[in-house]
């Protein structure tokens, strides 16, 4: 791997300015406005309005510290999904819309809370609170221009890695007529991955909880949501690659979901060294910015293989060198399904075959 | 972890499994605490009964390169190191050999008779 450029640090430091400082902040400020006005607002206010009025309560103190709660715990779990994994030298764009993201949140969230929170100032009763449309809509135009600042605040760096599909070809093996072959291995999501997940679990968990015990009857739309990450998050932690006369098998290790390219859809199989945030924004089952779709589960080493569709398939695994050797050879003795095919088999030496040999 | 077996070999296909599990412990492709693919896994890919695969890895088990346990499967012990400090010395060993025009059976057997 090569060492950061120093076109990669100051999007790094940008990042910084734009995704975490700015963030931080604006949420500042907003809590500080709402402790200020802590005493003039009811004890009670509105945290939620149907069509007709204000129809979910909570405690004044709540708001202030939902609001840095949330703002403090988004900029912290996006600063270490984008800048952990960025430190050897690699970033794209979806970095940069990361960043662009949390400042365009942040302020929405500090607008929208901190007006709605406000306007309850000298109240007796929060039922009588005015309408939060125009605090909603404030705020999300306000998002909406910090995030395209935010964007344009960043610099266009994309490193080579995460240029696009560009996969190192490999040699075949050599396999005698008749031998048959496998390569199994399995592939399991990184630490900071888990992490992110784990942390995003707990914080709709905690929603639910919150929403159920303020009385609002949309807790069961939260725990739906909650239960709905926690599966995916379990068809997603590991998978089984292999690789045998069948071709690319990726599976689930609860069995679903499960991706397979038979060898007659093989173009080329080669490695790649894959960036998950920076290719990819994130880690799972994944497609990236380029139109590379895949199983991707950590930084480094990865399976990629380029279908005679012209579509491309990725999986990080280890060793992934043996197995793309492995598909070329069992893709080339066998033979395409699709004769008429766009993209027809690239032998990695390039070299011209006739069909008498 | 890469398995290869060639059905016309002499070799029989359960020692052929286990000499591939071997091999890719010595190049330090499998390290302790890796989990070998299911025997069923294995049979089918390679088209072989499930209880070749089976007497491939009770041999590696009574070897002690692999732990079988029930719900978790073979897993690799940590009495692969030796094979994979010994790696690079087998590769120079047989490349000599091969300069020298020594047939594997040969080398085999030398490196047998030095070990008694």
């Amino acid at each position: 791997m090569t060492a950061a450029t120093p076109d990669v640090h100051t999007a790094r430091r940008r990042y910084v300015v734009v995704g975490v400082v700015l963030p931080i902040v604006i949420t500042l400020i907003a809590v500080v406005l709402m402790l200020v006005w802590l005493p003039e607002v009811p004890a009670t206010v509105a945290t939620h309005w149907s069509g007709d009025g204000p129809d979910g309560f909570a405690p004044a103190w709540a708001v202030p510290l939902i609001a840095a709660a949330l703002g403090a715990g988004l900029t912290a779990l996006l600063a270490v999904m984008v800048l952990v994994p960025s430190r050897d030298g690699a970033w794209g764009a979806t970095s940069r819309l990361l960043g662009a993201v949390m400042l365009g949140t942040s302020v929405l969230l500090a607008v929208t809370l901190t007006w709605s929170f406000g306007m309850q100032r000298g109240l007796a009763d929060p039922h009588d609170a005015p309408n939060v449309l125009v605090p909603l809509a404030v705020g999300a135009g306000a998002g909406l221009l910090a995030g395209v600042a935010g964007w344009f605040a960043q610099p266009n760096v994309v490193t080579s890695g995460a240029s696009g599909p560009a996969a190192q070809a490999v040699g075949a093996v050599s396999l005698a007529p008749g031998e048959r072959v496998v390569w199994a291995r399995t592939t399991t999501m990184s630490g900071v991955a888990m992490l992110a997940v784990t942390a995003g679990i707990i914080a709709l968990a905690l929603g639910t909880i919150v929403l159920s015990a303020t009385g609002s009857d949309s807790w069961w739309i939260m725990l739906g949501a909650t239960l709905m990450v926690l599966v995916l998050a379990c068809a997603t932690f590991a998978f089984r690659v292999r690789v045998d006369r069948a071709g690319l098998t990726v599976r689930s290790s609860i069995g679903v979901p499960r991706f397979r390219i038979p060898l007659g859809e093989i173009a080329q199989a080669g490695v790649t060294t894959v960036q998950p945030t920076a290719e990819f924004g994130g880690w799972g089952i994944r497609i990236g910015l380029d139109g590379r779709f895949g199983v991707v589960l950590h930084a480094g080493e990865a399976l990629q293989v380029a279908r005679r569709s012209g579509r491309v398939f990725v999986v990080t695994v280890d060793d992934a060198a043996t197995a793309a050797a492995l598909l070329e050879a069992l893709a080339e003795r066998t033979p395409a399904e699709y004769p008429a095919a766009s993209h027809p088999r690239v032998p990695p030496g390039g070299g011209d075959h006739g069909i008498l040999g | 972890m890469l398995i290869r077996v060639d059905p016309a070999s002499d070799v029989p296909i359960f020692a052929q499994v286990a000499a591939s599990v071997r091999a890719d412990a010595a190049s330090g492709r499998l390290r302790p605490g890796d989990r070998l693919p299911s025997a069923r896994e294995v049979a089918s890919s390679l088209e072989v009964n499930l209880h070749t695969v089976l007497r491939a890895y009770q041999d590696l088990r009574d070897e002690g390169l692999v732990d079988m346990r029930r719900g978790r499967g073979a897993v690799v012990t940590d009495a692969v190191a030796p094979l994979a400090q010994l790696h690079d010395d087998v590769v120079a060993l047989v490349e000599r050999a091969r300069a020298l025009g020594l047939s594997p059976d040969t080398l085999a057997a030398l490196v047998k008779e030095t070990f008694r």
